[in-house]
């Protein structure tokens, strides 16, 4: 008997598919997050049942919501930043080989470093307002975007480039026409990456030093025990990353639609 | 078929003599590497009249596939000229001059009609424009319903098929190939090359066809210039004087078998 005679009749048992199960977890997850401390096993203190998270953040909701703004500009501003500037400085070092030999080196051991410690000389010299979080936030993400970005312009198939260039493309149309759409797919990637450093990179500066934002207000709340309200802005935080990545996504995808299989990918 | 190509002409023009399509003179190229400089081709001189398909063999490294990116312009020559339809080529010129590669070269995320507009694009023909003459050309090649697919869709043959086409799309008066059909198996390869002929027939441009295959060469060329190995320099060239338009039963002609042993021996002394 061979295995696909088999296969089949064990599905037929156990049908649970990988978004079912990973829903599942999730909803483990809450489960046990609201009746932990509910139930005594963990002081309320340290962890809010998810319940009384939303009822006290949304009593307050008028603070939550402007602090949620603030944020969100924040991180709008640090993403043009980065994936402006970053993509712009990835597409020249990886066209040009000097580039790549000079600058790439430097550039993975810059993103290898512990960005943050550089934050508080920040804070010297653009204050603690939204300035210090934006330069910040665009240094913390613009690498993956650089590397990416200069990683899938070396990829683009030589041949199309010639092929482009017997057409008498000049470089612009080389740009829009081959090398950019070319490298889209590992270019989006970074975008990915670079997206969630940048939130982590607001998140962590309002928390750090400043006067507004949601990372401000965590931190507030924690210093005066107000645990519920804590866990509310953690939240926030959770559905404001959830967002930019399922957007991200939503482009990968877009970018990507014309390769053979999503699974046949390289990333 | 409407099809703006330009008008068919006849298959040798009588009257006054005509410039050549193509002029190589004095063709020399060095490049350098790790051991030193190559002399890879050395004192090529060739004209090609307008209308013929010439073929281009030798040993393998003779330089036959750098001579044709000469011609087209993306390979600079260490000295000497190429002059097409009169004028020098010193960059891409793609009005004058389609090439089509070995490998199809198609953007991938392009469909099949997307590809063969390509060239136009660059140009800035309006979309509708541009896809009207995609469309008719793909038609020609054999590929119409497929004009929304993308390459990964398509069989290997079916993408050479696209890429002849887009070779064809500014109805330029010479196509340069570079072994089209070398990574095709022998059947799509013997068809391709049908076909092939068939669109030559009909529009006559002026086909400079790269490959190591012999058959294929005395099959479709009305001449054949042969190169020697490293430097390059051309050792014959060899008329193809079998009656067009060719079928598949010319190759067992005594004739045929003669011009491919006469060119397989030149090569053969050669490596």
């Amino acid at each position: 008997m061979s295995a696909t005679a088999t296969a089949p009749a064990r599905g037929a048992g156990w049908r649970l598919s990988p978004v079912a199960l990973r829903w599942l977890c999730l909803a483990v997850l809450l489960v046990l997050w609201e009746v932990a401390p509910r139930a005594g096993w963990v002081p309320r203190v340290i962890l809010a049942p998810p319940s009384a998270a939303l009822v006290e953040g949304l009593a307050e909701w008028e603070f939550f919501a402007s602090a949620l703004r603030f944020t969100f500009l924040e991180i709008l501003a640090s993403l043009c930043f980065a994936y402006g500037l970053g993509g712009l400085a990835g597409l020249a070092i990886g066209l040009s080989p000097l580039g790549r030999r000079a600058a790439l080196p430097l550039v993975s051991s810059i993103y290898a470093l512990p960005l943050v410690v550089i934050y508080p000389v920040m804070t010297a010299w653009f204050g603690i307002g939204p300035a210090s979080k934006i330069w910040f936030a665009s240094l913390y993400g613009i690498f993956p975007v650089i590397l990416a970005t200069a990683a899938g312009v070396q990829l683009v198939d030589r041949q199309l480039i010639t092929m482009a260039r017997a057409q008498g493309a000049g470089f612009r149309l080389m740009m829009t026409e081959v090398v950019i759409p070319a490298a889209l797919p590992a270019v989006v990637s970074g975008l990915r990456v670079g997206g969630a450093l940048v939130t982590v990179g607001v998140v962590v500066a309002e928390m750090l030093a400043s006067t507004d934002g949601i990372g401000f207000l965590i931190t507030q709340n924690r210093t005066m025990f107000r645990t519920p309200q804590v866990y509310f802005g953690i939240l926030l935080v959770l559905v404001l990353a959830g967002g930019l990545d399922m957007l991200i996504s939503r482009l990968e995808r877009r970018a990507s639609r014309w390769r053979p299989q999503q699974d046949n990918r390289h990333e | 078929m409407s099809l703006h190509l330009a008008e068919p002409r006849p298959a040798s023009p009588v009257g006054a003599p005509e410039q050549p399509a193509i002029e190589v003179r004095g063709i020399t190229h060095r490049y350098q590497t790790g051991r030193g400089e190559v002399l890879a081709l050395r004192d090529i001189n060739l004209s090609v009249a307008p209308g013929r398909f010439v073929g281009l063999v030798g040993p393998s490294g003779c330089g036959k596939s750098s001579l044709l990116m000469m011609m087209a312009g993306l390979v600079r020559p260490s000295e000497g000229q190429i002059a097409v339809r009169g004028a020098p080529i010193t960059g891409p010129a793609p009005e004058r001059l389609g090439v089509v590669f070995q490998e199809a070269s198609l953007l991938p995320w392009r469909t099949a009609l997307e590809n063969v507009a390509f060239p136009l694009k660059l140009r800035g023909v309006p979309r509708a424009e541009r896809e009207a003459r995609a469309e008719q050309l793909l038609h020609l090649v054999g590929l119409k319903g497929f004009e929304n697919r993308h390459p990964h869709e398509l069989s290997g043959g079916m993408k050479q098929r696209v890429a002849i086409a887009r070779g064809f799309c500014q109805d330029p008066p010479v196509l340069l190939m570079d072994e089209p059909f070398a990574a095709l198996d022998e059947q799509t390869r013997m068809t391709l090359g049908d076909e092939l002929l068939r669109i030559w027939e009909q529009y006559r441009k002026t086909v400079v066809f790269v490959t190591h295959g012999l058959t294929e060469a005395v099959y479709l060329c009305d001449e054949v210039v042969v190169l020697s190995g490293r430097p390059g320099e051309v050792l014959a060239r060899i008329e193809i004087d079998l009656p067009r338009p060719r079928t598949w039963e010319v190759m067992a002609t005594e004739h045929f078998g003669r011009l491919r042993e006469q060119i397989w021996s030149l090569i053969r002394r050669q490596s």
